[in-house]
């Protein structure tokens, strides 16, 4: 055998050799290894796939996988936009025509969608597809949903289905004549879509053949964008496009939306940054872990290194048959925490996600799930930390010679090169004498002398100690972090911010009855009267006090003229007649302080004076002004707003009022103040004014909604009795009252936040059981180590049960230790993460684990201080 | 006065099939205030006689009696106390506890009895082995010969009957060897102690007053 092969198969062989005669030691490293590769791939896998799985629930809810949406666009633009580095699919929607029922009311809206907005944008976001889009001018695409709303409830391709369309072109305000003469349309495909379409009316598919029949051009066309990266904040994305694209007209604006990861995302564990904190403590847990591991089987072997070397082996072999022994272990643990993980997630992390997190929304497919390339890299991850906790324990060997490596025993080797040789030689000071003399003379005075050793043994090896600590720290305080972020940022949270109940009247019956007063000049009714009020605070059992009300009125506004009102106006995509509409909302004073902090904070152009005297209003809107129309909105502050009391008045110009523009105020801004406001969706024109403004107005005072709370042990009576009276209210007349009751969002939600809750004390126990687990590890080998040591103290007349109270007081000074740190920098840093994920989610609350923590610390405690015992009456 | 009295000692150690006799039939009897010493080659029996005197060992066949008692007839926690109480143990590894100093470690037969001090022996003690400077200090703190001295402290504070040292200089130059075998036999000669020394240096085997020779575990007439 040549000479080199003979070295290396000596090395090979001792490594091997060695391994065999510590069998117990190698099982626990295995584990650990096993453990460590289980917790990361699952970690993460968990994460993605909850990440991912909100994702879908969050696309499929906005019927889109876009994230941008960019109205009345040119050919010239779109070309533009599909270049951009940051853009990855740009698809065009044309919605040119509608379907009205007999209340003039539209039911179905005409669109027309290119391929890459059919496939990458529609198709992704819907579930159970059948069939195709349509490409023939008489064909057309429909959701299961809108098949339904046509009374068809079992679909089937080609079937024949007739529509009387009506055409409108949103672009230049002109009606199209009906010129489709098809008595009917066939249905090429349909599927399962998962908006909420209450706001809106549902959506009919049609070829783009079908718009060069009746000659309707693509462009200008909206178009539906999805961007690349999805850790971009929004206003990031719409800064990088206004650079980008050239604006054709004021009216032209990107919509931006969080994408549907970053929401999910930012739901998850309030943003990108938070979520890279909490790999970084997974991956920092998993090396102290096995760092600790490696240390102390190096520090048990040194002796045999130290032998080794005296007989002639050099440092370098030495070295490499101890990267063998540990990669032979590391790969042998990989395989079993690949197998396991592998199963884990196939078997159970797909199941929970889709039956807890998507309920109602659909499927989603294992290999959304099981990622190879995550468990690669948790393999890799986990062999690089041996490798180089490896390399960082071997540092420490050399500054021994071999025969201080033959003799070692046991202490912390730093310690012994630096300390002693400092201290060895020095002479003690008097003062030095005399305080160590009294503290000595003290402690064997008390009897204290085993509590004394206790301490000083706990102490004694402060490197082990403080990769102990913080192992154990960094396992208890993720476990405290998810506790705090789950119960913070709990859907219940959101909901719980509201009342118990609300009552209102829908608003789509609010503008049918306005609509048939328009042309009537009478004062308009109270829609929600007093009298029903009353009914209502009696059903409830609460005074008119508890109710908390939301009032304001109905007028109208001239949109030609060139005031306060113009870029509102200009932002509206639909322009039409019906759009004179304006709802004013009484605003609290609470809101109004609100609103000053928000504008000191912000900066903002606002006339808060004008406001609260009562002579302006401010005007709400969602994002729904481009660039431009921003500039030209802070240019008609302190312009007045024309406001009439009825359609007639206006168009005769009478009984108007002049109220000043106090300012637009863009509610979807990150730190919008809360403010109690019914205002919701866009092209609505919604005002804020103040009581005084309000009376100025001369409108008719309208109840928007109420709000209240009740006795919670007779909520569900209360709620039985609300709804027949809203049933009862609603039969037989043309306003319909709705009723929210909060406790049924609450059911609702269950499913989703039981899963949450699930997985996220999953994780955290991991991680928690990584950090015993490193902690008993560490002490079992210092218990093995210190053999000697206790046959020294039973020789000199220490009794078993004295060196149990030892050992027992060692383990209760580490706990006391522990909780102290995690009590003290723990909550601290709990503080700290708790403000990080409140500036990303608005209805988070900070809610301190306490009941985590005392289970954490009585649980822990009776394992890390009763376990060591057990295992020292084991050993002895 | 008879202190130690062993009869028929055998010691056999098995594993697997191998079978040691360490010992084979020793009988020995020590007198109040003995200086002796046991020397014999490596592999005699020495250390394994030392630990079955000092109830560290149990013998395969034979007993030892210590002050009339008979150390078979203790339980653990019994020989532990007695042996606080009665037996001082040397090492040649010093062997003191690393954690807490030299006072500490002195003194730790007393506190683990929880009795009190007596400060007058406990002064003697320390000016006579010359530790007053390593009573503060650390074991790893202190030089080999420091040590050594710390450990013959703790022997001898609770006034053991008999003392027991198993090659004390073993890790000492000649010099310090000379002056801590001088100061154990001068130590127990005043608190008429009786002290049983294993070496192997024919040197300081010499100045005892009685010296044993052990050869395939029997004593040598």
């Amino acid at each position: 055998m040549k000479k080199s092969k003979r070295k290396s198969w000596i090395i090979w062989n001792l490594a091997k050799e060695s391994d065999k005669s510590q069998r117990k030691s190698n099982r626990i490293y295995i584990v650990a290894v096993a453990f460590t590769v289980l917790l990361l791939f699952s970690t993460f896998s968990i994460a993605k796939g909850k990440i991912e799985t909100d994702q879908l629930r969050n696309m499929r809810k906005a019927n889109t996988a876009s994230n941008v949406s960019f109205s009345n666009a040119t050919r010239v633009q779109y070309q533009k936009i599909k270049e951009l580095e940051f853009v990855e699919h740009v698809g065009i929607e044309k919605s040119f025509a509608g379907i009205y029922g007999s209340d003039n009311q539209m039911l179905f809206s005409c669109v027309t969608l290119d391929s890459n907005g059919y496939k990458k944008m529609l198709r992704p976001a819907c579930t159970e597809t059948v069939g195709n889009y349509p490409q023939k001018n008489n064909e057309i695409f429909m959701s299961k949903r809108a098949l339904k709303a046509l009374g068809i409830d079992k679909p089937e391709i080609g079937m024949k289905i007739a529509l009387n369309i009506e055409w409108f072109d949103w672009m230049t305000n002109k009606e199209h004549a009906n010129t489709d003469n098809r008595a009917s349309y066939i249905l090429s495909g349909y599927n399962t879509s998962y908006e909420d379409i209450t706001q809106k009316a549902q959506v009919i598919y049609f070829s783009q053949e079908f718009l060069k029949e009746h000659k309707i051009a693509l462009f200008p066309g909206k178009l539906l964008i999805k961007t690349k990266y999805d850790f971009l904040e929004p206003s990031y994305i719409e800064k990088l496009l206004y650079q980008n694209i050239e604006l054709e007209n004021e009216s032209q604006q990107f919509m931006v939306e969080n994408s549907s990861s970053y929401q999910a995302m930012t739901e998850f564990a309030g943003g990108f940054k938070l979520v890279f904190a909490c790999a970084i403590i997974l991956c920092v847990s998993a090396y102290l872990l096995i760092y600790n591991l490696v240390s102390i089987s190096l520090n048990q072997n040194i002796r045999q290194y130290g032998l080794l070397e005296t007989i002639g082996m050099t440092r370098k072999q030495i070295r490499n048959m101890i990267y063998l022994q540990s990669l032979r272990k590391s790969i042998v643990g990989s395989v079993i925490g690949g197998i396991i993980s592998a199963f884990i997630n196939v078997f159970l992390i797909q199941t929970i996600l889709q039956k807890l997190y998507l309920n109602g929304l659909g499927t989603i497919h294992k290999t959304n799930i099981f990622r190879p390339v995550i468990l690669f890299f948790s393999i890799a991850f986990v062999f690089g930390i041996s490798l180089f906790s490896c390399k960082r324990a071997l540092k420490k060997l050399k500054i021994l010679n071999p025969l201080e490596a033959g003799n070692y025993y046991g202490s912390d080797l730093a310690k012994e090169s630096k300390r002693t040789k400092a201290r060895k030689w020095k002479k003690q000071t008097e003062h030095q004498i005399k305080k160590a003399k009294k503290k000595s003379c003290k402690i064997t005075r008390n009897g204290s002398e085993i509590s004394h050793m206790a301490w000083r043994n706990m102490k004694r090896e402060k490197a082990k100690l403080t990769v102990s600590l913080l192992s154990l720290l960094l396992g208890c305080e993720v476990i405290l972090g998810f506790c705090v972020l789950e119960n913070g940022t709990d859907t219940m949270n959101k909901i719980r911010q509201n009342y118990d109940f609300e009552i209102g009247i829908d608003e789509n019956m609010v503008n049918k009855y306005l609509d048939t007063v328009k042309f009537e000049n009478e004062k308009q009714k109270k829609l929600f009267s007093d009298e029903k009020l009353n009914e209502l605070a009696v059903i409830a059992n609460v005074t008119r006090k508890d109710i908390k009300i939301s009032q304001g009125g109905y007028g109208f506004i001239e949109t030609d003229k060139k005031d306060a009102f113009e870029p509102r106006n200009q932002s509206l995509v639909e322009v039409q007649n019906g759009n004179n509409f304006v709802t004013f909302q009484i605003i609290q004073n609470r809101d109004l302080k609100k609103l000053e902090n928000y504008k000191l904070e912000k900066s903002e152009d606002m006339d808060l004076e004008a406001l609260k005297s009562g002579k302006g209003a401010l005007l709400l809107h969602e994002n729904e002004l481009s660039v431009a129309l921003k500039k030209a909105a802070k240019k008609v502050l302190d312009k007045s707003f024309t406001i009439y009391p009825s359609y007639v008045s206006m168009a005769e110009n009478k009984e108007n009022t002049d109220i000043l523009c106090s300012g637009y105020l863009d509610t979807t801004q990150k730190s919008f103040p809360d403010l109690d406001y019914t205002y919701h969706g866009d092209g609505i024109n919604y005002l804020l004014v103040t009581e005084n403004g309000f009376k100025k107005l001369g409108l008719t005072k309208q109840i928007f909604h109420i709000s209240f709370n009740v006795q919670q042990d007779k909520e569900s009576l209360v709620k039985e009795k609300l709804k027949q009276w809203v049933v009862a209210q609603n039969s037989g007349n043309s306003l319909h009252f709705y009723i929210v009751a909060n406790s049924d969002k609450i059911v609702a939600e269950n499913s989703y936040i039981q899963a949450s809750r699930l997985i996220m004390t999953v994780l955290g126990s991991f991680l928690l059981v990584m950090g015993i687990l490193n902690y008993l590890n560490t002490r079992s080998t210092d218990l093995v180590t210190r053999q000697n040591e206790f046959i020294l103290l039973e020789t000199i007349g220490m009794t078993r049960k004295q060196l149990q109270k030892m050992i027992l007081l060692e383990g209760i000074y580490f706990c006391a230790l522990l909780w102290s740190v995690v009590i003290s920098v723990g909550s601290f840093g709990l503080w700290i993460f708790g403000r990080l994920i409140s500036e990303n989610i608005s209805y988070f609350r900070f809610y301190y684990p306490i009941d985590s923590l005392m289970i954490m610390v009585f649980s822990f405690s009776i394992i890390c201080i009763l376990l060591p015992q057990i295992y020292f009456r084991k050993m002895t | 006065m008879q202190v130690l009295k062993a009869v028929a000692l055998k010691k056999i150690y098995q594993r697997n099939e191998i079978r040691v006799s360490a010992l084979n039939g020793i009988d020995l009897i020590l007198e109040n205030g003995e200086f002796i010493t046991i020397v014999g080659k490596s592999g005699s029996g020495k250390s394994t006689l030392l630990k079955i005197l000092g109830g560290l060992d149990i013998p395969t066949n034979g007993f030892v009696e210590i002050r009339g008692e008979n150390l078979s007839n203790m339980n653990r926690e019994e020989l532990t106390i007695f042996r606080r109480r009665n037996i001082g143990f040397v090492f040649q590894n010093y062997n003191l506890v690393p954690v807490i100093n030299g006072y500490e470690n002195i003194v730790l037969p007393i506190s683990l009895e929880n009795s009190s001090l007596d400060t007058s022996l406990f002064d003697e003690i320390v000016q006579t082995l010359e530790i007053k400077e390593q009573l503060y200090k650390t074991p790893d703190e202190m030089s080999g010969g420091e040590q050594q001295r710390i450990a013959i402290a703790r022997a001898l504070i609770t006034k053991p009957a008999l003392i027991l040292a198993d090659e004390p200089t073993g890790n000492l130059d000649s010099e310090t060897s000379y002056k801590v075998v001088e100061m154990i036999k001068d130590m127990a000669k005043r608190f008429h102690q009786t002290v049983v020394l294993v070496t192997h240096n024919e040197d300081i085997a010499k100045m005892a007053d009685r010296c044993i020779q052990i050869k395939d575990g029997r004593i040598l007439e």
